[in-house]
């Protein structure tokens, strides 16, 4: 962007000293131009195509205006004009006239073939609160008046009046935050939780300076007490997930969380002026971060900052919060055992390999990335951690802290030969006992496998490279298959499978990826005569991979759901929309209880539970209507959801109402038809429905070039998930393509003709012109 | 002005390349924290630090270790790989665990000195555990201080021999040995018990007792054990069995005599 301005302006500096070698209408001809070039290529994000048509009229008019400005400018314009199409310059208006119109018309058919946008949202980002809130604590059935107008944070008196309560409340505050917050806004509160993908609006970074130092503690009040739901209408529709906490915490426990944010980003509450009362900015400035303690006393004081919540004050993960996270924190204290590691099994990492983990975190885990941290810090970090196990300061351990030699270099690339040859050693390692055939992980044995802190553990989803615990790359996966992963299951190879072999086997195992393209726009391609039951004609349907994260607004809770992604893909034939979608489960689970009875934040991993498998579509009823969206999580009392459901012990989906709850109630007769299938780890749905039923608002009405309202919720029955217990996505859109137009397909080269005649057409004129030199 | 023109039209082409540049199963429920393993209540075998002597007229220590409670031979089961582990096809395998013989004559389990400061030097044969037909052999082994484990594999499927410190459940070494032929050696660096575990057949367990001194030894069929060399002292004894648990008692051994110790599991 800076370069591209800086271009223009020497540009026009050019343009402004060279006017008069380039003559009347080269000098304004060049100015629209460069100036338009700038406009549609340099601001990034780019700016929408109507802002760019507005400007480059705007300066087309000032180059008119000049021109006709005086007789003698307009009289150089004729010149330079006539010289470009009928004089010296011939050439240059022949390859014009030849490359515009070509250029147009092939632009418009790339466009017919792009993708659809998914549909755009504007809505206020920080509406104005209401001037006091009805606040209901829990437990408590009449409603509390809370104010919101210069109503300070009833705890903040006590930063200076009573330091040792101010941090016992801040405290409080960061057991809230963990318990309820930290699944979407995140171990750094930087708005990228373990949850962050299923949101489709991000969540709030309480690091970034735009955020709470703006804000006022009460407008935070208002915001975490009211969620998404209570926004007013200009700050809808809101897509976010943000639930509303009164009723489930105290006001108390929200104002010590509120002190929480601030403490832990250092930022400070946008104030009033109390003298006049005036709502105005007094400071927001971001306080300083002190960076007097990055020395010698750093990594205790890091750790206690940013990771002794999960891994204990003292390494020992035996933190409250460690409970609550799955899978469970790593112990460091007294345990030289080490997943991510460039050295052999049952050695002690590198400090870089540590570092690394730092860094980049551990995928599929609550473990983030810190990348906010400086590299001395981290480092600080993993040479502390090497203080708390004897083992590393124990000669007998020092000759095995090297990497394995073959884990440097990169990897030969993924050849046929060498897939194929990585796809017979995954059959002779055997990778198939817990990885299984189609490496979704449910091999026979998976169900055996524990980690050393006796917690189930999954053989990893080998489809899913995002979520591997060492790392997405093949060289990631190289060094797990050759180091194994200690403290899990996952052995080490490097003994009994040759490099070569490992190598391959890496290449292979990353060929197993799900390609689907993650997004939240289906898009049902029109296809007359369409048959769901027919593999093949699926594999010319699109796919989009769908985010799904725990549902943690209605109790009981559900904190680390099994499911997390489903593969959709959809067709119609103007009449029926065939819907086709998948999910990894490592184990068909037909049990028939349909309630449960779980402990809201219930933090035990449960295997085996007699719950079905479900999985329900929820739809706007009626007509779309994406600004007026029903409440997400299955919609509410008076804002139903039309839904499509099917579960393992009824697998034929029917056509249901939701009103937010566990309950779906199935309608008198359902237009849907199809089936739930499980095969491999993997379930299938097929649901076919009319476009439109006779139930006009109850149902949904699907119509060509709608973007319906679409939203997933999938219970894993055999992990405890039933009811309220589920993983649910945002609210997606489901977009019906219509049938392709004729007019459409012609309009690229109609508008190039237009312009081919425009153009032949000033030709003509500027040739009948009387050459203003010749009289 | 031809040079003027492409000018322009350079600077033109500038902004695109710059940027910004920016089931039947049974349920299981994992409590968290998880159920420890019961902790071994024993110190360290041997003293904080071990002293290798010349030991002349040592004595002897022998016994027999019984159990007199009610058998518990209920066979284990086999689920998976059946083709390798369960050739008859009865779905089980006889149980190894409590094996007690005549009289109540308990073997697998392990007598040892605790507490022993000097002693003779400890030079057993390095441990070897084979995985054949699904199961561990030897169940249970006996090693010095840095020695090195060597695990093999004689069955024509994956089995991984995963070793854990059992005091604090922690893994120690983790060695796939996905076929028939492979084999891996690895250190023994800690004292203690060791936890031998096969992710891939739950069944399968083996112990490895790891101590600087050779005053230690492993029962039998007849439930015996001989401890030599011994110097004369009193001693803190000790007896451990996967599934019983341990007993304690103390010993005198006097220069060239042999004492007795018996020790009875109820």
């Amino acid at each position: 962007m800076i370069v591209g301005t800086a271009a223009l302006l020497v540009c026009w500096l050019v343009l402004g000293l060279g006017r008069r070698r380039l003559g009347g209408f080269w000098a304004p001809a060049l100015f629209v131009i460069s100036g338009v070039a700038w406009l549609a290529l340099a601001p990034r994000p780019a700016l929408p195509g109507s802002v760019v048509q507005l400007w480059a009229a705007v300066l087309l008019g000032a180059a008119a205006l000049h021109v006709s400005s005086s007789a003698a400018r307009l009289g150089a314009f004729r010149t330079g004009l006539r010289a470009l199409v009928v004089g010296r310059q011939r050439w240059l208006w022949l390859a014009l006239v030849v490359l515009v119109p070509a250029g147009l018309a092939a632009r418009g058919v790339v466009e017919l073939q792009a993708e659809v946008p998914a549909p755009a949202v504007f809505r206020a980002v920080h509406p104005a609160p209401p001037t006091s809130i009805e606040f209901r604590e829990p437990g408590r059935d009449d409603p509390t008046t809370v104010g919101l107008v210069a109503a300070p944070n009833p705890l903040r008196a006590l930063e200076d009046g009573d330091p040792a309560a101010f941090t016992a409340h801040v405290e409080a505050g960061r057991d809230v935050y963990i318990g309820h917050c930290f699944y979407c806004h995140g171990a750094d509160l930087d708005g990228a939780g373990p949850w962050v993908d299923a949101l489709s609006v991000r969540p709030t970074s309480f690091r970034d300076p735009g955020t709470i130092a703006i804000l006022e503690e009460s407008y935070l009040f208002w915001r975490i007490a009211k969620g998404a739901a209570g926004l007013p209408r200009e700050g809808t529709p809101e897509r976010s997930a943000m639930p509303a906490w009164e009723g489930v915490l105290s006001s108390e426990q929200i104002w010590q969380v509120i002190l929480f944010l601030y403490e832990q980003t250092g930022q400070e509450p946008r104030q009033i002026e109390a003298a006049d009362g005036d709502r105005r900015l007094e400071t927001s400035a971001v306080r300083t971060i002190e960076s007097a303690d990055a020395g010698q006393d750093a990594p205790p004081t890091l750790w206690a900052e940013h990771c002794a919540w999960c891994h204990g004050a003292d390494g020992a993960a035996d933190a409250p919060y460690a409970d609550r996270m799955y899978p469970r924190p790593r112990a460091f204290r007294d345990n030289p055992a080490y997943k991510r590691r460039s050295t052999a099994t049952g050695e002690l990492p590198l400090t870089d390999d540590v570092c690394r983990s730092i860094r980049d975190g551990l995928p599929g885990s609550a473990m983030p990335g810190w990348q906010r941290l400086s590299q001395p810090e981290r480092r600080s970090l993993a040479v502390w951690l090497e203080t708390t196990t004897e083992e590393f300061a124990d000669p007998l351990y020092a000759p095995g802290r090297v990497a394995l030699p073959e884990l440097t270099g990169p990897l030969p690339p993924a050849t046929p030969e060498l897939l194929a040859r990585g796809a017979e050693v995954y059959v002779e390692a055997d990778c198939r006992k817990c990885h299984g055939d189609t490496g979704r992980g449910d091999g026979p044995s998976w169900m055996d496998q524990f980690d050393d802190a006796g917690l189930p553990s999954d053989p990893a989803d080998l489809t899913r490279p995002d979520r591997y615990r060492s790392g997405p790359g093949a060289e990631d996966v190289f060094r797990a298959l050759s180091t194994g992963l200690d403290g899990s299951p996952m052995a080490s190879f490097a003994d009994t499978v040759t490099v070569e072999d490992r190598q391959a086997l890496a290449r292979h195992v990353l060929s197993l990826a799900d390609d689907a393209e993650p997004g939240e726009l289906v898009v049902a391609v029109h296809a007359p005569g369409f048959d769901p039951a027919d593999e093949a004609g699926w594999a010319d349907v699109p796919s989009t991979a769908i985010a799904l994260g725990p549902q943690l607004v209605r109790a009981p809770r559900l904190l680390w759901p099994s499911v997390d992604r489903v593969t959709a893909q959809a067709a119609h034939d103007g009449a029926t929309l065939h819907l086709r979608l998948r999910w990894h489960d490592r184990e068909a689970s037909t049990g028939i209880d349909e309630a449960g009875d779980y402990p809201d934040f219930d933090t035990r991993v449960y295997r085996g539970t007699p719950h079905p498998d479900r999985i329900a579509v929820q739809l706007q009823p009626g007509r779309a209507e994406p600004a007026r969206l029903p409440p997400l999580l299955l919609g509410d009392a008076g804002r139903p959801v039309d839904v499509w459901t099917s579960t393992a012990i009824a697998p034929a989906p029917i056509e249901a109402e939701a009103r937010g709850g566990a309950a779906i109630s199935p309608k008198t007769s359902s237009a849907t038809s199809g089936s739930m299938t499980w095969a491999d780890g993997r379930w299938t749905l097929l649901v076919s429905r009319s476009l439109t039923t006779d139930r006009t608002r109850r149902d949904a009405q699907l119509e060509a070039g709608d973007y319906h309202p679409l939203g997933l919720s999938v219970w894993d029955g055999s992990r405890g998930e039933v009811g309220t217990r589920r993983s649910t996505s945002s609210w997606l859109s489901l977009y019906l393509a219509p049938p392709p137009s004729r007019l459409a397909a012609v309009a690229p080269v109609g508008r190039a003709l237009v312009v081919l005649l425009l153009m032949l057409a000033i030709g003509t004129m500027v040739d009948r012109w009387q050459d203003p030199e010749a009289t | 002005m031809r040079s003027l023109l492409l000018l322009c039209l350079l600077a033109l082409l500038l902004p695109a390349c710059g940027g910004d540049g920016t089931t039947d199963a049974p349920v299981t429920v994992a409590e968290t924290p998880p159920a420890a393993t019961p902790p071994v209540l024993l110190p360290p075998p041997g003293g904080a630090t071990y002293e290798a002597i010349e030991v002349t007229e040592g004595g002897t220590i022998t016994g027999v270790v019984r159990y007199t409670g009610e058998r518990r031979d209920e066979p284990v089961q086999v689920d998976k790989d059946t083709a390798v582990c369960d050739p008859d096809g009865d779905g089980q395998m006889p149980a190894a665990s409590l094996l007690v013989g005549d009289a109540g004559a308990l073997a697998g389990a392990v007598v040892q000195l605790t507490g022993v400061e000097k002693g003779a030097k400890y030079e057993p044969a390095a441990p070897v555990i084979d995985n054949k037909d699904c199961v561990f052999l030897p169940r249970i082994s006996l090693a010095a201080t840095g020695q090195m484990l060597t695990a093999t594999n004689s069955d024509p499927i994956l089995h991984n021999t995963h070793l854990f410190q059992h005091e604090g459940n922690r893994n120690i070494v983790n060695i796939a040995l996905p076929s028939a032929g492979k084999t891996a050696r690895k250190p023994l660096r800690k004292r203690g018990l060791i936890d031998v575990k096969c992710d891939a057949h739950k069944w399968m367990a083996a112990y490895i007792w790891v101590t600087d001194h050779p005053y230690i030894a492993l029962t039998g069929a007849d439930g015996a054990f001989t401890l030599e060399q011994v110097p004369a002292g009193s001693y803190a004894a000790n007896v451990w069995h996967e599934e019983l648990g341990e007993l304690e008692a103390t010993v005198e051994v006097t220069a060239g005599g042999t004492a007795t110790l018996d020790f009875t599991f109820e």
